[in-house]
């Protein structure tokens, strides 16, 4: 039984993780009903930025994480502008380019830096937490730090804001967008940077904690992530985190209980949960119609 | 020679030349797996044309009928599964097998698209995504059913006396299977049930007003694609020899429509092309190692990005030039285009050459990408932008090049023919009694259409408050009222698009107030809808076509085995549609595109839907909407021809109070939800109220001599 309140515990940080990403995924959703697979991969790019500046060429990991960051933000930015011709195409082509352009970031990253696992930065160091006897690295609780901070950081941006209310409002209506002055453009390259920067960060933090990453290493985050934000409602930010949490402790607790016997058994849960979510209340927990 | 003798001869000329280059195609396919060079290449050649029947099988889905599914990795496994079994474990002989396979396969793929009546989209998508788990995680599993982790071993069979245990006698195996359910996918296009799909892909409701049950084809459209994967599935038991739950994971799944969007949706050729690409691109540049990899991403972005429609866009585009260089006489273009062709063809039958080609390719990007990353990084990705910028550059400047040589009015010809069409000018007269369909419904003594007290209130606002009214057959019933008053409103309660919460409706006696919307459209309403409910990316005769959905009476099995009874019914819709077309005056736009027309033409063309669609009552919302002033002076003389030619009820709504009044023989007027007055023209015009509330203060003089007129 302990060991079930430990899986469930230790699905919490995991979640956080599958939160931020998830984030990215709606945020870019909202604004252009695009489901983006790039970002992904810009993540680990990211990943790949910080452990070559600070391996490689020595600059401290604040500064190493901070350039890689903006990295992504100008690789997510870049991805929205180059697939712009496409704005008025079926949203399945969309979806479908960006699937191109995390393949051509995955597969460079084999042609650069070779397939070899590679060991992450630290970003933080100490003893583990222990609660109840159940140890909490502190990597893992930097996780959900930093999602609580951001996600209040962008509540805010977007609520408080009027870019951040434009950036609301292109979802609803572009036309009513561009007749208020605030250009298209911008606001879309905006929410895909700003989705490219939390796969990223999601990335940056989760590597350590596992000990080592790869090529298409964050590819393995699209599945839960993008499950946690259907949970959540696709439409609804806080629901990207909720739903977070949510996949995070199903998807550990299915690897703990059925993991041996079913190779895969957590897919399995996070996708059984949805269609249950989609069957009952189609919008998802906290999504408005849609 | 005459115009039409010659039309008729190109097009004759047409045919036989695609037919030609059909045959050609197969026999070049056929023929390949013998050429010297390509012998060791069989088996690819074999997996790609595998894979290219679920090219069709996801194009029957996503391109015909619009609906996603992430799960037909599971398919070809069902498929794959159920056939090793069968001939394995069972005995059964391979033939038996095989379409036994398809059909299992075609079960599942029932249960896969059963959560598409409730959802759609990115929704179904992932709902099919867990579909693919569940089986390939868990059910793929089970020792009893695939053979656990071991998996399922086919031996390869003799069929006729034929061994198919070489890849050659494989590859003309699949080719068959190929073949056939290509056939079948043309004759479903070229059915009511592949008219039916495009339908209901574009937009449900205008499907369900035509009378089609969209569930039902929904379903019918998971399990013939289903059908095909399974078939695919046990071509690639029999050629891999053996299958196991981890050749049919989720990315396959996610590959199968990926590479169909790249050849294009909708398009037979382009999706099979599109799903074996992936195949002979990854044997063809494995040399390249994840450098090709990295190219085929940017490929797929930038073909995508350049061609919306994807490969299949691209062909046509190819094609298209290609004609026009020939009609210009730059036939020495293609005479080097063909060189060009001819020597990499050279290259692919003498191995030798073309392999010393690629290595000496391969030497050098595996010089320049080592895997410490280090130094050689620069030159490795300056190969890779290369190599891509290569590629993209030839894709993007085609099109230019040839419209700096040649002008771009060439390119879209099309599109000024719809612009320069005058407006339709209807020429009812001479009725034919092709279009007046045998009613076979059965008379009724009292009323056509009676509506008795209809409520309904959305939220706070009562649209309708007890409305009755009748219509008899032959009629031609006109509904006026200002904007908000319910007509509209009136409308989806007769089609059933909306459930009122009070009162019945009654077609021929026949209550009818909980039919859903195809069902009534079956019983004989037909309607036109505020914002033209067509298909409005199909042509103007495509869209005659849909509209007539119920006149055919052949079952979707039949219509894909094409028989003699298909033809017959096919042929007689399609004369009906050119009559109706001729007699509306839309014979100039016959073949535009409906989005491309001006909203009175295309008002017209919908009113013409719904009179061939074998509807005896047809409801027409705003007619007059969008039309010409001077046009609609007339449009009441054609409305009334039209009636009699194609014997139908009319009920229309109208804001041209001329018109309604002049031309009907009963009017009802509607305000704030509640009949305000009703009678035959004359009457109304004169109604005190109707003057008050509808048409001010005191009747213009033109209603009053419209209405002298009318009576």
């Amino acid at each position: 039984m302990e060991k079930v309140v430990a899986a469930i515990l230790a699905g919490i940080p995991d979640g956080a993780v599958f939160g931020l990403v998830a984030l990215g995924i709606v945020l870019v959703y909202k604004a252009t009903r695009v489901l983006n697979f790039a970002q992904a991969e810009i993540g680990t790019v990211a990943i790949y930025l910080t452990w070559w500046l600070q391996v490689g060429a020595g600059i401290p990991t604040p500064l190493a994480v901070l350039v890689a960051l903006v990295a992504a933000a100008l690789l997510g930015a870049a991805t929205e502008r180059a697939l712009r011709p496409l704005a008025d195409a079926p949203r399945l082509t969309v979806t479908v380019a960006t699937l191109g352009v995390s393949a051509f970031l995955g597969a460079l990253q084999f042609v650069i830096w070779g397939p070899f696992p590679r060991i992450p930065p630290r970003l933080v160091s100490g003893t583990p937490f222990v609660i109840s006897r159940i140890p909490f690295p502190a990597g893992r609780l930097l996780a959900l730090v930093v999602t609580a901070a951001l996600g209040v950081g962008l509540y805010l941006i977007l609520k408080r804001t009027l870019f951040g209310l434009g950036v609301l409002a292109a979802a609803q209506d572009t036309t009513a967008l561009r007749l208020m002055g605030l250009p298209f453009g911008l606001v879309s390259s905006f929410t895909w940077a700003v989705g490219a920067v939390l796969a990223a960060l999601a990335g940056i933090i989760l590597a350590p904690t596992i000990g080592s990453f790869h090529p298409f290493f964050m590819t393995l985050m699209v599945i839960p992530s993008l499950t946690a934000a259907l949970i959540g409602g696709l439409t609804s930010l806080p629901g990207a985190l909720v739903g977070g949490l949510v996949v995070g402790v199903v998807w550990n607790l299915a690897q703990f209980l059925f993991g041996a016997a079913v190779p895969g058994a957590e897919f399995v849960a996070a996708f059984g949960l949805v269609v249950l979510v989609l069957m009952i209340r189609p919008q998802g927990l906290l999504g408005s119609e849609a | 020679m005459s115009a039409p003798e010659r039309m008729r001869r190109e097009a004759v000329g047409r045919l036989w030349r695609r037919r030609a280059t059909a045959a050609a195609l197969i026999a070049a396919v056929a023929v390949a797996p013998l050429l010297p060079g390509l012998r060791e290449r069989a088996f690819v050649l074999a997996w790609a044309l595998c894979f290219s029947i679920v090219g069709l099988s996801m194009n029957v889905l996503a391109g015909y009928a619009g609906q996603i599914s992430l799960a037909h990795a599971v398919l070809v496994g069902t498929g794959a599964f159920t056939t090793g079994n069968l001939v394995t474990i069972q005995g059964v002989p391979w033939l038996v097998a095989l379409p036994l396979g398809g059909l299992v396969a075609a079960v599942i793929a029932l249960g896969i698209g059963f959560p598409a009546l409730r959802i759609r989209g990115l929704h179904l998508a992932i709902a099919t995504l867990a579909f693919q788990f569940l089986m390939q995680r868990v059910v793929f599993r089970l020792q009893f059913l695939t053979g656990g982790a071991a998996g399922v071993d086919v031996h390869r069979p003799t069929i006729f006396g034929v061994s198919l245990a070489s890849n050659e006698a494989m590859i003309w195996a699949i080719m068959a299977v190929l073949l056939a359910v290509w056939a079948l996918d043309r004759n479903l296009t070229r059915s009511r049930t592949g008219r039916a799909f495009l339908a209901l892909r574009y937009d449900e409701q205008v499907a369900a007003s035509f009378g089609i049950p969209v569930a039902r084809y929904k379903l019918f459209a998971f399990a013939l694609s289903g059908f095909y994967a399974g078939l695919a599935g046990g071509m690639f038991v029999t050629l891999m020899g053996e299958a196991s739950a981890e050749m049919f994971d989720y990315m396959v799944s996610i590959e199968f429509l990926v590479f169909a969007v790249l050849g294009g949706l909708g398009s037979r050729a382009g999706t099979a092309v599109g799903a074996a690409f992936p195949i002979v691109y990854r044997q063809v540049f494995s040399f390249l190692r994840f450098a090709g990899s990295a190219i085929g991403g940017l490929m797929l972005v930038v073909i995508l990005i350049r061609y919306q429609g994807g490969l299949a866009a691209q062909g046509r585009e190819i094609a298209h030039i290609v004609r026009l260089l020939a009609r210009r006489g730059l036939r020495w273009v293609l005479a080097f285009a063909g060189c060009v062709v001819a020597s990499v063809g050279a290259g692919i039958v003498a191995p030798r050459a073309l392999g010393a080609f690629l290595d000496a390719v391969g030497a050098i990007v595996r010089a320049v990408t080592t895997w410490d990353g280090r130094l050689d990084l620069p030159l490795g990705l300056a190969v890779v932008v290369g190599l891509a910028a290569t590629f993209t550059g030839f894709t993007v400047s085609l099109q230019r090049l040839v419209r700096a040589a040649i002008g771009p009015a060439a390119l879209h010809p099309s599109r000024a023919a719809v612009e320069t069409a005058p407006p339709p000018r209807p020429q009812a007269a001479g009725s034919s009694e092709l279009l007046r369909l045998p009613r076979e419904r059965a008379r009724h003594a009292g009323p056509l259409l009676e509506i008795e007290n209809l409520a309904i209130r959305f939220g706070g606002v009562q649209a309708l408050g007890g409305v009755s009214l009748e219509v008899r057959e032959g009629e031609l019933v006109g509904i006026m009222g200002p904007n908000g008053s319910g007509k509209t409103t009136l409308f989806n309660c007769i089609s059933g698009f909306v459930r009122p919460q009070q009162g019945r409706i009654l077609l021929r006696g026949r209550e009818i107030s909980s039919a859903p919307p195809h069902v009534r459209a079956r019983l004989g309403i037909a309607r036109t809808f505020q914002q033209v409910g067509l298909v409005k990316s199909e042509t103007v005769f495509a869209n005659f076509l849909v509209a007539q959905y119920q006149i055919p009476g052949y079952g979707a099995i039949e219509g894909l085995v094409r028989t003699s009874a298909v033809l017959a019914e096919e042929l007689h819709i399609r004369r009906r549609a050119r009559l109706a077309i001729d007699m509306l005056g839309l014979g100039a736009v016959a073949d535009a595109v409906v989005g491309s027309l001006p909203h009175g033409t295309a008002k017209m063309v919908e009113m013409g839907c719904a009179l061939v669609s074998g509807a005896d009552l047809v409801l027409l919302d705003e007619p007059a909407a969008g039309v010409d002033p001077q046009e609609v002076e007339s449009l009441g003389g054609t409305l009334r021809a039209l009636q009699r030619d194609f014997g139908v009820t009319v009920v229309m709504i109208e804001h041209h109070v001329p018109l309604v009044l002049g031309t009907c023989d009963h009017v009802y007027v509607l305000n704030f939800g509640q009949m305000l007055a009703e009678g035959d023209p004359a009457t109304v015009a004169r109604n005190p109220e109707v003057i008050r509330a509808y048409l001010g203060s005191a009747a213009p003089r033109e209603v009053e001599r419209a209405a002298a007129r009318g009576v």
